[in-house]
C-alpha cells in the first residue's frame, strides 16, 4: 500500500495530462488551488471513477481528500486553505458533503460552492466553535435543534423521532409522508460526538490505538487493524505472518457477531420476534467464545501497532473452533426461518442500485448487495486463506440480510481455516521508526474502515483521521427510502434503515 | 468473563438512597415489570451490544421482570451508557425529566460510571460525566460489563426497589 510516486501528475491511470502536484508531503500529494479546482471540475466527468472515500482537515490549514481509484492503492490529495476557505468537492462528488460539514464544524474551514452548509457535529453545545482550529472561534449561542432540509410540498405530513429511542443509538429521524409513502427521509446525528480526532492528538501509538478501536464497538477489530496499519506504514514496520493470522481470526469472529447482531436488530424492528430470539441465542455463545479466545468479548486490545498483543492460546482457539462448529450446524435452520419470516416483508424495499452504490461509495454488505464486489481483505496477506464474499445485484433490504447470512457462513468457514494454520513465529515486532505518515484500511463487517495518522519525532500522534464505513450508508439509506411505500402490516421505516447496518458512533466520532 | 455482582457497599448505599428519597417499597413491590430506557450518552456502543443480548435467549430477561421501552414516559429506569457528550446532555436531561416518579438511574459501564470519564476531547465531553448532570443510583463497572454482570446489577436494583435483597439468577 505504500505509495510509489506516479511518474507524472497525480493520477497513475492518466499520466499524459494528469493534475500537477506541487510537492509530496509524507504520503500525500499537495496541490495548489488551481490543480485542486481542476480535480474538482473533473471529478464529475473524466475522473468520475476516483472513489472519493473521505475528506478531512488539519489545524495547520490543509484539507485532505482520500481516493481509492484503482482499488489497489489509496491516493491522498491535499490543498492549503486560503483565508480559511477551499473549493468544495461536493458539487461533482455528493459524498464529500458530510465531510465538508464536518470540516467546517471542527476546523472552521469553509468549502466554497458546497452542496450543504448546515452544521452536522456542532449542535451549539461546545464551549467554542471550530474547536480543532488553531484558534477556536467564539462560543456558540447555545444548543440548537437540527436544521432539516426544506420540504417544498406543504401537504406532506412530517414525522419526527429521537434522538432517544432509536435502536442503534442517538439519532433524530424525520420522514415526510405522502399518505403511506415516504416522500423524503433524513437523519440528524452527532449527539454522541466524543471529539475522538482531537483526543488522539498527542497520544503515543499504543494509547491512540486503544482509543481508535473504540470508534464503533461492532467494528472494534477492524478499526484497530486500520489504525495499526496506518501506524505500521508511517513507521515502516512489517508485521510477522502470525500477527496477520490472529488479526484475520479476530476479524472473522467480529464479522460473525456483527452480522448476527444486525439481523437481530432488523428482525426486532420488523416484529420478527422469533428470528430476533434465534439471532440472540446464536450471538450470546459466540461472544462467550470470543471472550474465551481474546480475553475480551469484543476482542478489544487484541490488535496492537506492530502485531497483536499476544499469541492465541490453544484453549481459546478450541473455544472458537467449537463455537464455529455449533454455529454452522444451526445456520440452515436460521436461514430457513429468515427466508420465511423476515425476507418476504423486506423483498424489493429500500433498493440500492449499482449506480447509486458507486456514486455514494458504498462498501461492505450495502455495496456487495448492489453488485460491488470489492473487499479490502484482498489488499493484505491473509495467512494464505482466500476471501469468499458473496455478491448480489438486487440491492434491496432482503438482499442485504441474505448476504449477511451468507457472510456468517463464509466468515465461520474462513475462521476455521485460519485456526487450522499452524501458529508460527512471533506475534508482534517493534515499530521501525518514530516519525512518519500512513494510511491503513481494513474490511469491517459493514465495509471499508480507513485511518490516517501522522506521527511526530517522538512517535506521538500529530494528526489523525478515522473513517467508519457508515457515513455513505446513512446517506444512501435516507436517499433510497424516498418513495418507499410503508404498507399496512409491512416493516416500519426503522427496520429498513437498520438493514443498512449503520453504526451511529462511527458517524459521530 | 464471569458475572460480577455490584459490590455490597454500593448495594447498601443504594438501599439507603431509595429509603431517603422515598422511592422504594409499596408501588414498586406490586410485581409489575421494571421498564428500562436506554440512553446512549456518547460511547462506543459496546454497552448497547451487551445490553441487547439480555432481552433474547438464553438470557431472556423478561422472565425476571425486566423489559426495554423506547419512550421515557413509560420507563422506570434510565440506563445511561457513555462518557456524556455535551451534544447528548440535552437529550439525557429531557428523557429523565419526561420519566414519571419514582424514577431510577443506572450508569452502565466505565464511561457512564466514572465522574471524570476519558475517551474523548474536553471540548466534546461534559465535565463530570453523567454523574455531573444527574444522580446515579447504581453504577456498573466494566468496558463493557458482560451480560451476566448487567443482569445482576439490574436485579439488584429491581430488588432494592421492591425492598428485597439478593438476586439469584440462572441462565
Amino acid at each position: 500500500m505504500s505509495g510509489a510516486v506516479p511518474p507524472r501528475g497525480l493520477f497513475p491511470h492518466d499520466p499524459a495530462d494528469g493534475i500537477r502536484n506541487l510537492r509530496r508531503e509524507g504520503i500525500r500529494h499537495v496541490l495548489d488551488g488551481a490543480a485542486w479546482a481542476q480535480l474538482a471540475a473533473e471529478l464529475g466527468g473524466r475522473l468520475g471513477q476516483m472513489r472519493l472515500l473521505a475528506l478531512w482537515a488539519e489545524a495547520s490549514g490543509q484539507v485532505h481528500a482520500l481516493f481509492h481509484p484503482d482499488r489497489t492503492r489509496p491516493l491522498i490529495a491535499s490543498v492549503p486553505t486560503e483565508a480559511g476557505r477551499y473549493l468544495a468537492l461536493s458539487g461533482p462528488a455528493p459524498i464529500a458533503a458530510p465531510y465538508e460539514r464536518m470540516v467546517r464544524d471542527l476546523h472552521g474551514f469553509e468549502a466554497m460552492h458546497a452542496r450543504d452548509l448546515r452544521p452536522m457535529l456542532d449542535h451549539g453545545a461546545w464551549p467554542a466553535t471550530a474547536p480543532m482550529a488553531e484558534r477556536p472561534g467564539p462560543p456558540p449561542r447555545g444548543p440548537e435543534p437540527p436544521e432539516w432540509l426544506p420540504v417544498e410540498d406543504e401537504t406532506l405530513s412530517l414525522v419526527e423521532t429521537g434522538p432517544v429511542g432509536a435502536l442503534e443509538g442517538l439519532l433524530r429521524t424525520r420522514l415526510a409522508m405522502r399518505g403511506r409513502e415516504i416522500a423524503a427521509a433524513e437523519w440528524a446525528h452527532g449527539f454522541g460526538h466524543r471529539g475522538l480526532l482531537a483526543a488522539l492528538q498527542g497520544r503515543d501509538t499504543e494509547d491512540a490505538a486503544a482509543l481508535a478501536e473504540r470508534l464503533a464497538a461492532g467494528a472494534t477489530v477492524a478499526h484497530a487493524v486500520a489504525f495499526a496499519r496506518a501506524v505500521e506504514q508511517a513507521t515502516a514496520t512489517e508485521i510477522p505472518p502470525e500477527a496477520a493470522r490472529i488479526r484475520a481470526i479476530a476479524g472473522e469472529a467480529e464479522r460473525v457477531a456483527a452480522f448476527l447482531a444486525t439481523i437481530g436488530d432488523v428482525a426486532r424492528a420488523a416484529g420478527a420476534e422469533r428470528l430476533a430470539a434465534r439471532a440472540g441465542a446464536l450471538l450470546s455463545p459466540w461472544r462467550d467464545a470470543m471472550g474465551a479466545a481474546f480475553g475480551h468479548r469484543l476482542a478489544r486490545l487484541v490488535v496492537r501497532p506492530g502485531g497483536v498483543a499476544r499469541a492465541l492460546g490453544a484453549e481459546g482457539a478450541a473455544a472458537l473452533a467449537d463455537a464455529a462448529d455449533s454455529l454452522r450446524r444451526s445456520l440452515a435452520g436460521f436461514a430457513r426461518l429468515q427466508a420465511t419470516s423476515l425476507a418476504p416483508v423486506l423483498e424489493g424495499l429500500a433498493v440500492v442500485d449499482g449506480e447509486r452504490a458507486v456514486r455514494f461509495g458504498a462498501s461492505g454488505i450495502v455495496g456487495r448487495a448492489a453488485g460491488q464486489g470489492f473487499d479490502a481483505r484482498r489488499l493484505h496477506p491473509q495467512a494464505g486463506v482466500p476471501v469468499e464474499a458473496s455478491v448480489a445485484e438486487e440491492g434491496c433490504a432482503a438482499t442485504r440480510l441474505r448476504l449477511r447470512l451468507r457472510g456468517i457462513e463464509e466468515a465461520a468457514v474462513r475462521l476455521v481455516a485460519l485456526l487450522a494454520v499452524a501458529p508460527d513465529g512471533p506475534a508482534r515486532v517493534e515499530l521501525g521508526r518514530a516519525r512518519g505518515e500512513g494510511i491503513g484500511c481494513a474490511e469491517a463487517p459493514e465495509g471499508e474502515a480507513w485511518h490516517f495518522v501522522r506521527l511526530d519525532a517522538e512517535g506521538r500522534v500529530a494528526s489523525a483521521f478515522l473513517r467508519d464505513p457508515s457515513l455513505p450508508h446513512a446517506l444512501l439509506a435516507a436517499d433510497v427510502l424516498r418513495s418507499t411505500p410503508l404498507a399496512q402490516g409491512g416493516p416500519p421505516a426503522a427496520a429498513l434503515r437498520l438493514s443498512f447496518g449503520i453504526a451511529i458512533e462511527g458517524l459521530d466520532l | 468473563m464471569t458475572s460480577v455482582r455490584p459490590d455490597p457497599a454500593q448495594v447498601q448505599a443504594l438501599a439507603a438512597r431509595l429509603r431517603e428519597t422515598g422511592r422504594g417499597g409499596a408501588e414498586a413491590a406490586s410485581g409489575a415489570p421494571l421498564s428500562l430506557l436506554h440512553v446512549p450518552t456518547g460511547g462506543c456502543g459496546g454497552c448497547r451490544l451487551e445490553l441487547a443480548l439480555l432481552f433474547e435467549p438464553p438470557w431472556d430477561s423478561g422472565r425476571h421482570g425486566l423489559r426495554l421501552v423506547t419512550d421515557p414516559r413509560h420507563a422506570d429506569v434510565l440506563v445511561a451508557t457513555g462518557p456524556l457528550a455535551r451534544n447528548a446532555a440535552g437529550a439525557l436531561l429531557r428523557a429523565w425529566e419526561a420519566m414519571p416518579e419514582p424514577r431510577f438511574l443506572l450508569a452502565l459501564g466505565d464511561c457512564a460510571s466514572d465522574p471524570a470519564p476519558d475517551g474523548g476531547a474536553p471540548y466534546a465531553l461534559a465535565p463530570g460525566g453523567v454523574r455531573g448532570l444527574l444522580p446515579v443510583d447504581l453504577a456498573l463497572r466494566g468496558s463493557p460489563p458482560p451480560p451476566g454482570s448487567i443482569l445482576l446489577g439490574l436485579l439488584t436494583l429491581r430488588d432494592a426497589i421492591r425492598g428485597r435483597a439478593g438476586p439469584a439468577i440462572s441462565r
